[in-house]
C-alpha cells in the first residue's frame, strides 16, 4: 500500500534536531560555538557526528584530544543504540533541539564501549541484522546474501540511501506466506527504571491458534509494567521512533515496517511526564 | 516487500493504527525535522563562513561576541519563528473556519439559486407565448393595415373622381353663366333698340356726366329683373330720380367733414371692355383709387400690381412687391399717392405708387391681416384673423393701439372716429378709436365676409357666407337692415367683396358662379347680372368712384373690366 | 535443527549440570542474576600481552619481532580472507595449520602480566545458543582494549578468527548489565555443535550443550575448561569410540575455529588423526 511505503520513508528519513555543546570542563583556545546538526533518527551517533569533531577540534587542543563521547545530563550516550532511541528514551518530551555535550577526556570506560572507527559501527551494524535475521529466519536468509548484499545494505545506511538500503533489506522482511509472519519477533525494549538495558525475548508474531499478536499482546507477555492496569490512568508512554503506537497494531506489520535499519524493533518504555 | 497479510481485527480497525502510525510520524517530522531545518541549514553555512577566517579570529574579541550575539539574536529569532508558526497556525484555523461558513452559506443559497433560476425558466416560457400572442396580434395589425390602405388609395380615387365631377359641374355651370350673359347681353341689346324710342327728362342740377347717365341708368334698372315691364321701368326711373336727389345732398355733418369726393352717378355695367389675366395666381383684391384713374390689384401672387384705366382698357403700369405671401385686401389712401395692402404674411404693408419696395410695412399680428384701411391723422387700420384689430402709426410705423376682439375679424371699415369691423361670429362691431371700445354690436346672417361703407358713410354694406347681402343704416338708432339676395347667388368664399356703387344706388358682389351681380337698393332687386366672363368664382368687385367702371377679379387669374356700353 | 536449539530452559538444566560439576571441581562458576541470569567466573591468568604490536582487523600486523611470522601470517591472512570470501571448506587451511605449527614462534617482546579475567555465560535467545561474555582488566584496574585482548588470544586461533571478522572477539554491551564487554559472536556456534551433537544423539549419549560448547570457545579468550568435567560426566568410555578424543588437535571443521578439542568426538571426515 502506498501508507506503508510512506511509513518506511518517514521512519527512514526521521530527523532529530540537535545542539552539540562542548563540555564545559574542556580546554579551548578561545569560546566554542554550539553545532547543530539534524541527526538521522536511524543511524548512529558516531556514525554522523564527524562534522562535530572537526568543528569542536577546531577550538580545542588536538594533540590533547581523545575519542569523543557523548552525553546528555549525565548519561553518557550509548553510540551503538540508534539515535532515534537514544532520543526517546531520554530526552522525548523535552524542548527541542536536543542539547547534547560534547567530550574529548574522561572516556567512561565502564559505560560505553570505544568506537576507533566506521568499521566497528559497520561490524556492530551488520551482528544486529544477522541477530534479528536469526530470530526471524534462523539465519538462512542473510547467510543467502552475497558479501556485496551485506556491503551494500551498510553503505546504505552510511550513505542515506532509502533506496539502495531496501533494494536489499526488502529480502529480509520476507517470510513464507503460509506462516503469516517471521519466526520470531526482533525486539528490544528500552526502559529507564532498571539498569537492565533491553529486554529481549523469543516471542512468535501469530499465536498457534492463527491468532495475530499485537504490540499490547507483546508487552503484556515480556514487558506487562507499561501497560496500564485496569481502570488505571496511563503510566507509561511506548514508543517506536517518536510515535506511540496504538497497542491493537500488529506485530507482524510493526516489525517489517517500524524496524530500524538492523531489523530490530526498538522499544521504549518511558514514564508519562507529568505536566 | 511484502506488505503484511494481516487481516486481523477487521478493515476498519487495519486502517484505524495505520492511520494512527501514518498520522503520528507526519506529526513528528513536522515537530521535529521540518521547523528545524532551514535554521539548521543557515547556522551550518554561517558557522562555516566565520571558519573561513581563522586569521580574524584571535585579534577581534570584538567579532567574536558580535557572532556570539548574532548567534543569540539566532537563538531569539528561532523562538520568534517559531511564535510566529503558532500564530499562522492559528490564522490558518481561523481561516479554515471561514472557509466552512462560506461552504456552508454557499450550500445554503444553492436551492435559491435553484429556485430563481426555475423561476426564471418559467417567465422565459411565458415571455415565448406572448411573443407568439403578439406576432398574432401584428400578424392582424398588418392585414387590416392593408384593409386601410386599400380603402384609402380607393378613398383618394373617390375624391378624384369626386373633384373631376365637380370641375365638370363647375365647367357645365360656366357654360350656362357664359350662356346667360349672352342671352342678357342681346337682350340688352334689344332694349336699347327699344329705349331709343323713349325720352326721359333729366334735372338741371346734376351733373354733365349724369346727362348720359340716365339713359344708363334706365338702362341697368331694366337688368333688375330678366323680364322688365314697361310701367314699372317708368315708376322705377322716376323712383331713381328722386332718390338720387336725395342722396346728392347730404346732409349729416360727418359727411361734410369728408371731402364726399368724386362724383356719384353710377352707371350699371353692361359691357366687359377688357378681360385678362392680370396675375399669375388667383387675385383676392381689386380697388379703384379716387381718381378712378388707378387700379389696384392683389393676389396670391404677392404682388400688387397696378393698371391705368385709360380709353377702356386696363395698361399694367406698376408691380409693387414686399409682401412674402398673398395679398387680401388693397387701399388707396385718399390723401396722397400711397396705396397700403394687407396680406397673408401677418403684415401690412405701405408703398408709395412710385416706389415698388413698400415704405412701411406694419407687422405685430399673429396671424393674417384681413383688412388694412386709413384712418384718421395718418392711422392705419388693421384687422387680422388674430382677432385683434390694430391701430397704427405710419409716422412712427409702429402700433399705438391692439383692440381684442372676440372673434376673426374679416373685413373691416374706418368712418371718422369709428371702425367697423365684420367677424365670422356672424357679429358687426362697432368701435369707437377715442375710447376704443365696442360700441355697438350688430347682428349678421353669416360669417362676414366683408364690408363696405357708403361714401356718405350712411350705409354699411355686408357680405355674408350665407349669400346674403345686408345693407344697414347707420344713421339712427334703429339700425335698420334690409337683405339682399338673388337666385344664383353664392358667396364663393370666405372673404368675397361686395362693394357699394359710389352714389349708393348699387350693391355689386361677385358670385361663385362667375357673375357678377348687381342689385338695386331702392326696389330691392337684383338690377342686373354679368356672366360669362369668370369661369370661376369671384373674389372681389370694385366700383370706380366715378360711376363708370366695374372691375371684377376671380380666383383664376382674370380681371374684368365692365362699363356701361 | 532442533537438535542444536538451546532454549532457555535446557541452557538453564546446562548450567546447573555445570555448576554441580563446578562445585565438586572447585571451579568457580557461580550463578548470577535470579531467572534471567548468567553464570559468572572470575580467574586471574597471566598474559604475554604484545604493547608494541600494532594489531588492528584491517591488515596484517606489523610484527616487528617475528617477521618471518608476520609475512606468513600475512600471506596466510590474505589467502584465508579469499578462502573465507569464497566461503567453503578447505583442506588448505589444515596444510596452513600445519605450516604454523611448523613455525610458530611466540617470541614477543611484550612483558608478561597479570590480569584479571571475569567470564559471564548468558544465553542468547536469538541464535539459542549460549554466549561467551568477558572482561579483562590489569591489576590496576585499567581495562584492557581490545587490541591486547587480541594479542592475548592464542595465535593459533587468532588467524582463524581473522578469517571472518564478524564472528571474532567484539566489544559489545552486555545485555544484562549494560557495560562493555568483550563478546566471542555466537553465530557460528551452531556450525561446530552440530557434528557434536550429532554424534553425541547417534552414540545415544548425553551431551551438556553448554559445557561442550565451552569447551571450544573456552580456550580461545583464555578461559580453561578442565578435563575432569567431561571424566565427571562422562565416566571411562571406551577409547575405540572415539578417534581423537584426547588429542589436543586443533578443531577442523567448518568453523575454522582451530581449537583444540577436549571432550567430545567428532566425525568430520576431514579430521586427520
Amino acid at each position: 500500500m502506498a501508507d506503508d511505503k510512506d511509513v518506511l520513508r518517514d521512519v527512514w528519513f526521521g530527523r532529530i534536531p540537535t545542539c552539540f555543546l562542548l563540555n564545559q570542563d574542556e580546554v579551548t583556545e578561545r569560546e566554542a560555538e554550539p553545532y547543530y546538526l539534524l541527526l538521522p533518527r536511524v543511524s548512529y551517533l558516531t556514525l554522523v557526528t564527524d562534522k562535530v569533531k572537526k568543528h569542536f577540534h577546531k577550538v580545542i587542543r588536538t594533540d590533547d584530544a581523545e575519542e569523543m563521547w557523548f552525553e546528555y545530563e549525565g548519561t553518557p550516550l550509548k553510540w551503538h543504540y540508534p539515535i532515534g532511541v537514544l532520543f526517546d528514551l531520554h530526552a522525548s518530551n523535552t524542548v527541542l533541539p536536543w542539547s547534547i555535550t560534547v567530550h574529548f577526556k574522561n572516556f567512561p570506560e565502564r559505560d560505553l564501549l570505544h568506537c576507533p572507527s566506521h568499521s566497528v559501527i559497520e561490524a556492530h551494524f551488520m551482528s544486529s541484522i544477522k541477530e534479528a535475521d536469526a530470530l526471524k529466519h534462523k539465519s538462512q536468509v542473510v547467510n543467502d546474501m552475497q558479501k556485496k548484499d551485506h556491503k551494500q545494505l551498510w553503505m546504505g545506511l552510511q550513505n542515506d540511501k532509502f533506496d539502495q538500503f531496501w533494494a536489499m533489506n526488502r529480502k529480509l522482511m520476507e517470510y513464507p506466506t503460509e506462516d503469516g509472519g517471521f519466526r520470531f519477533i526482533p525486539f528490544r525494549i528500552y526502559q529507564t527504571l532498571s539498569d537492565r538495558p533491553f529486554i529481549q525475548k523469543q516471542f512468535r508474531p501469530v499465536s498457534p491458534e492463527g491468532h495475530v499478536h499485537t504490540l499490547g499482546d507483546l508487552l503484556k507477555e515480556v514487558y506487562p509494567v507499561a501497560l496500564p492496569t485496569e481502570g488505571g490512568p496511563k503510566r507509561f508512554q511506548v514508543v517506536i521512533h517518536g510515535i506511540e503506537p496504538l497497542l491493537e497494531t500488529p506485530l507482524q506489520w510493526l516489525s517489517e515496517h517500524l524496524s530500524h535499519p538492523d531489523s530490530f524493533l526498538h522499544i521504549c518504555v518511558i514514564p508519562v511526564p507529568s505536566d | 516487500m511484502a506488505s503484511g497479510a494481516l487481516r486481523g481485527g477487521g478493515r476498519a480497525a487495519e486502517t484505524r493504527w495505520r492511520r494512527h502510525i501514518v498520522g503520528q510520524l507526519k506529526l513528528r517530522d513536522r515537530r521535529q525535522h521540518d521547523k528545524f531545518q532551514d535554521l539548521i541549514r543557515f547556522y551550518t553555512r554561517l558557522l562555516e563562513k566565520t571558519s573561513l577566517t581563522p586569521a580574524r579570529c584571535p585579534s577581534s574579541d570584538s567579532s567574536l561576541s558580535a557572532l556570539l550575539h548574532q548567534n543569540n539574536q539566532l537563538k531569539n529569532t528561532t523562538g520568534e519563528l517559531a511564535y510566529q508558526v503558532v500564530q499562522l497556525q492559528q490564522q490558518i484555523r481561523v481561516k479554515d473556519s471561514v472557509l466552512d461558513e462560506q461552504h456552508a452559506r454557499q450550500q445554503q443559497e444553492e436551492p435559491l439559486l435553484q429556485g430563481a433560476f426555475d423561476s426564471r425558466l418559467a417567465l422565459q416560457g411565458r415571455v415565448e407565448t406572448v411573443r407568439g400572442d403578439m406576432g398574432a396580434l401584428k400578424s392582424d395589425y398588418d392585414a387590416l393595415l392593408e384593409r386601410q390602405r386599400g380603402a384609402e388609395t380607393k378613398l383618394r380615387e373617390e375624391k378624384l373622381r369626386g373633384g373631376n365631377l365637380l370641375q365638370d359641374v363647375i365647367h357645365l355651370k360656366q357654360q350656362e353663366a357664359a350662356n346667360m350673359n349672352t342671352r342678357n347681353e342681346r337682350r340688352c341689346r334689344a332694349r336699347e333698340a327699344a329705349r331709343s324710342k323713349v325720352t326721359v327728362e333729366t334735372s338741371g342740377s346734376a351733373p354733365t356726366s349724369r346727362s348720359s347717365s340716365p339713359k344708363r341708368e334706365s338702362e341697368r334698372r331694366l337688368f333688375r329683373s330678366a323680364s322688365a315691364t314697361s310701367p314699372r321701368i317708368l315708376s322705377s326711373i322716376r323712383a331713381l330720380f328722386q332718390r338720387r336727389r336725395g342722396q346728392s345732398v347730404s346732409s349729416l355733418q360727418e359727411d361734410q367733414l369728408f371731402a364726399v369726393g368724386v362724383c356719384l352717378s353710377a352707371r350699371l355695367p353692361v359691357r366687359a371692355l377688357h378681360v385678362l389675366e392680370a396675375h399669375e395666381q388667383g387675385i383676392n383684391a381689386v380697388r379703384f383709387n379716387s381718381s378712378s384713374e388707378l387700379l389696384a390689384t392683389g393676389g396670391t401672387d404677392r404682388a400688387v400690381k397696378l393698371w391705368d384705366v385709360r380709353a377702356g382698357s386696363l395698361t399694367h403700369r406698376a408691380t409693387l412687391d414686399g409682401s412674402t405671401e398673398g395679398v387680401t385686401c388693397i387701399e388707396f389712401d385718399p390723401k396722397g399717392p400711397r396705396v397700403l395692402a394687407a396680406s397673408y404674411d401677418k403684415s401690412a404693408l405701405l408703398w408709395r405708387l412710385d416706389d415698388p419696395v413698400p415704405k412701411v410695412t406694419l407687422t405685430g399680428h399673429s396671424r393674417k391681416v384681413t383688412a388694412a384701411r386709413f384712418g384718421l391723422n395718418l392711422q392705419v387700420v388693421t384687422g387680422s384673423a388674430d382677432r385683434t384689430i390694430r391701430l397704427w402709426d405710419l409716422q412712427r410705423a409702429c402700433c399705438v393701439q391692439v383692440v381684442e376682439v372676440p372673434s376673426y375679424c374679416s373685413d373691416l371699415v374706418c368712418t371718422g372716429y369709428c371702425i367697423i369691423s365684420g367677424h365670422y361670429d356672424s357679429k358687426i362691431r362697432v368701435w369707437d378709436t377715442r375710447a376704443v371700445r365696442c360700441i355697438q354690436e350688430l347682428p349678421a346672417h353669416g360669417k362676414v365676409t366683408s364690408l363696405d361703407i357708403s361714401p356718405d358713410h350712411r350705409h354699411l354694406l355686408s357680405c355674408c357666407r350665407d349669400d346674403c347681402l345686408q345693407l344697414i343704416d347707420l344713421r339712427g338708432r334703429s339700425y335698420e337692415r334690409v337683405c339682399f339676395r338673388a337666385d344664383g347667388f353664392k358667396c364663393g368664399s370666405d372673404s368675397t367683396k361686395a362693394v357699394i356703387s359710389p352714389d349708393g344706388c348699387f350693391l355689386a358682389a361677385g358670385s361663385a358662379d362667375g357673375a357678377v351681380y348687381i342689385w338695386n337698393v331702392s326696389t330691392g332687386n337684383l338690377e342686373t347680372r354679368l356672366p360669362d366672363k369668370h369661369s370661376t368664382s369671384i373674389s372681389a368687385v370694385s366700383w370706380s368712384p366715378s360711376g363708370e367702371y366695374v372691375v371684377s377679379v376671380d380666383l383664376s387669374r382674370r380681371a374684368v373690366l365692365w362699363r356701361d356700353f | 535443527m532442533s537438535l542444536c536449539v538451546l532454549d532457555e530452559e535446557k541452557f538453564h538444566l546446562c548450567c546447573q549440570l555445570l555448576l554441580q560439576l563446578s562445585e565438586q571441581l572447585g571451579d568457580g562458576w557461580s550463578w548470577e542474576g535470579g531467572q534471567e541470569g548468567y553464570l559468572r567466573k572470575t580467574a586471574l591468568r597471566s598474559v604475554v600481552i604484545d604493547s608494541s604490536s600494532v594489531w588492528d582487523y584491517e591488515g596484517g600486523g606489523a610484527d616487528t619481532s617475528c617477521p618471518s611470522l608476520s609475512e606468513q601470517q600475512e600471506g596466510e591472512q590474505e589467502q584465508a580472507a579469499v578462502d573465507a570470501s569464497a566461503d567453503t571448506d578447505s583442506i588448505k587451511g589444515d596444510m596452513e595449520d600445519e605450516d604454523e605449527d611448523d613455525g610458530v614462534c611466540v617470541a614477543s617482546a611484550g612483558s608478561s602480566q597479570l590480569l584479571q579475567y571475569e567470564y559471564h555465560i548468558l544465553h542468547s535467545c536469538s541464535y539459542s545458543t549460549p554466549v561467551l561474555y568477558f572482561r579483562a582488566c590489569t591489576q590496576e584496574g585499567r581495562s584492557l582494549s581490545l587490541e591486547e585482548v587480541w594479542s592475548s588470544v592464542h595465535p593459533n586461533y587468532r588467524l582463524r578468527l581473522q578469517n571472518s571478522p564478524l564472528n571474532t572477539i567484539t566489544m559489545q554491551e552486555h545485555p544484562l548489565l549494560g557495560q562493555p564487554f568483550f563478546m566471542l559472536h555466537p553465530c557460528r556456534t551452531e556450525e561446530f555443535m552440530r557434528p557434536v551433537l550429532q554424534a553425541a544423539q547417534d552414540q545415544h549419549r548425553p551431551v551438556n550443550y553448554v559445557l561442550s560448547w565451552l569447551s571450544v570457545v573456552g580456550p580461545v579468550v583464555g578461559l580453561d575448561v578442565p578435563l575432569k568435567y567431561s571424566t565427571l560426566l562422562h565416566p571411562a568410555p571406551p577409547p575405540r569410540q572415539h578417534r581423537a578424543r584426547l588429542t589436543p588437535s586443533p578443531c577442523v571443521c567448518q568453523h575454522h575455529c582451530g581449537a583444540p578439542l577436549y571432550g567430545s568426538c567428532i566425525t568430520n571426515p576431514t579430521i586427520r588423526g
